[in-house]
């Protein structure tokens, strides 16, 4: 299904480094509002990088990010975030209204009524309205993902940006993961970090494979054995170098040559 | 017990009376940054920034004695030194570059080393032991004026950016892309910790900060699931523990200071095993 509208995110000729090492090449890649789309790959191959240069926490080393037609920093309100699970402290002394609260902060100033009510009703929308009094490390691994799920939803966000959702979380978790971000892409583009291949192809429209080059795939039923044809393996010890055409960064040999 | 009600009413006697209040005042920095020290992990930042202001208190103990400079006091010395090892640890606490724990090391090892070489150097007999663990019974009417001022430049900070601080300390890379600037917030929260450590050194001494900055939020943590919570648990804590240490050691002379950290200490491995059992 072409759910193609306009472009929200678009990226030119990217390319990054860290000390003189480099991490992406040569990035080209158009993203559509309303769009389910997967970065995969090996670790260290720039995943998470990409996905911090769309959010505007690092800056390109040469070509361009546009996120709504405005740089990344700008275009921070319509983007929410929700950061691998594992980065947090989970015997930090929080509750869940809190966390999601936390989406409204601002620079300077205390939490308003408005904030207040669109915490409750993100809190709802991920279904964990119950809760709303308990502390975030009491809860699953699923229902934590759901709550920072909840806290990027408090920005009337039209992006979601997702780093590993299905880390650390069981199957049926998952499930409800993957239904409420279903629901979501009613009205969002969501954009999602996995190495969850099977994941990828139940719910994304198109998976991005990197490691330093960018490769687009389709994601349909066909998505995880496609890839072991394409990788020989899987997508976490692919090298582009071998499937990309001459002079088109983005185009992939089908494997036919191989 | 009466005796030491009496002491406590004496006019004749203020140092006990000024020992229990600076106790009660103090617990509000201790149990409001301690809090945020527990949670951050920060404990070893709070131990190497008290340690290095042993470096500005030998400096001002020298340049005083040899010199003959007045204004110059241990207590500015620690001020000093204090706040710029404050600004060092942000400034590697917020570039990664270096590791944070290899600076903090050098921090503390630098700091002690040059408070005991300028101690050693200073004309006259001059006693670190009174620095490490300070001494509350030789509490002024000033002292109590300077702790007095922390706890309103902490309560100020803690009460109109505590929503700030609260979405730095869970999630810093969140709260930036929300368009915070959690490099300030990272910095404010280091200068409150060495704000606290300086003041309360002429108090408690440095290694009885480190306690108080630790173990009443570590033992509130057992407890509670609220930062907020955690922060009012951890004063009233503090406060008892204070007062109660401060009346033990009157009842068994013994020294106030050790006492009290002992008294911490007891509590905290209490209250270990009874969350455990819980």
């Amino acid at each position: 299904m072409n759910k193609k509208t306009g472009k929200i995110i678009s990226i030119e000729n990217l390319s990054f480094s860290y000390n003189h090492h480099p991490v992406l090449r040569n990035v080209n890649i158009d993203i559509y509002e309303k769009e389910i789309v997967s970065i995969v790959g090996p670790n260290g191959g720039g995943k998470t990088t990409l996905l911090r240069l769309i959010l505007g926490l690092l800056k390109p080393k040469s070509g361009t990010i546009l996120v709504d037609g405005r740089p990344p920093a700008a275009a921070s309100k319509i983007i929410g975030y929700v950061p691998q699970r594992a980065r947090h402290d989970n015997s930090f002394p929080i509750t869940v209204f809190e966390t999601v609260l936390s989406g409204r902060v601002r620079p300077l100033g205390f939490y308003s009524k408005t904030d207040r009510l669109k915490a409750a009703q993100s809190l709802d929308e991920v279904g964990l309205s119950e809760f709303i009094r308990e502390p975030f490390s009491s809860l699953s691994g699923g229902q934590m993902q759901r709550v920072l799920i909840a806290r990027a939803l408090t920005t009337d966000a039209r992006i979601l940006m997702l780093d590993e959702p299905t880390s650390n979380i069981d199957p049926s978790a998952g499930d409800t993961l993957n239904s409420l971000l279903k629901k979501l892409n009613e009205t969002m583009t969501i954009l999602l970090v996995t190495h969850d291949t099977a994941f990828v192809a139940n719910i994304t429209d198109r998976a991005l494979c990197i490691n330093k080059t960018l490769v687009e795939h389709p994601a349909d039923d066909n998505f995880c054995g496609m890839l072991a044809s394409v990788y020989d393996e899987s997508p976490l010890v692919v090298r582009h170098e071998k499937l990309i055409v001459p002079g088109d960064s983005n185009k992939y040999n089908t494997g036919d040559d191989k | 017990m009466n005796g030491f009600f009496n002491a406590l009413l004496n006019p004749e006697i203020p140092f006990i009376r000024f020992a229990l209040i600076a106790g009660l005042l103090s617990s509000i920095p201790f149990g409001v940054i301690g809090s945020f020290v527990v949670v951050k992990r920060m404990t070893y930042i709070a131990g190497a920034l008290s340690h290095a202001a042993l470096g500005g208190i030998g400096i001002a103990l020298y340049i005083g004695e040899k010199y003959h400079v007045d204004f110059f006091t241990p207590m500015m010395g620690a001020f000093l030194f204090s706040m710029f090892a404050g600004l060092i640890i942000s400034v590697a606490v917020i570039s990664g570059r270096e590791r944070i724990d290899t600076v903090i090391g050098v921090i503390w090892a630098a700091g002690m080393s040059i408070g005991l070489l300028f101690i050693s150097i200073t004309p006259g007999y001059v006693d670190p032991m009174s620095y490490l663990f300070g001494n509350i019974l030789l509490l002024t009417g000033s002292d109590l004026l300077l702790i007095s001022v922390l706890n309103g430049v902490i309560l100020f900070f803690s009460f109109f950016f505590y929503n700030q601080l609260l979405a730095t300390a869970f999630d810093e890379e969140f709260t930036r892309i929300r368009g915070v600037n959690t490099v300030v917030y990272q910095i404010m929260l280091i200068m409150l910790i060495s704000m606290t450590v300086i003041l309360m050194i002429s108090i408690v001494g440095i290694v009885m900060i480190i306690a108080f900055l630790t173990i009443p939020p570590a033992v509130s943590g057992f407890f509670t699931k609220r930062l907020r919570s955690m922060i009012i648990f951890s004063i009233i804590l503090c406060a008892f523990i204070m007062s109660t240490g401060l009346f033990l050691s009157y009842l068994l002379k013994l020294p106030a200071s050790s006492v009290t950290i002992l008294l911490a200490s007891v509590i905290y491995v209490l209250c270990f095993f009874l969350k455990r059992e819980s």
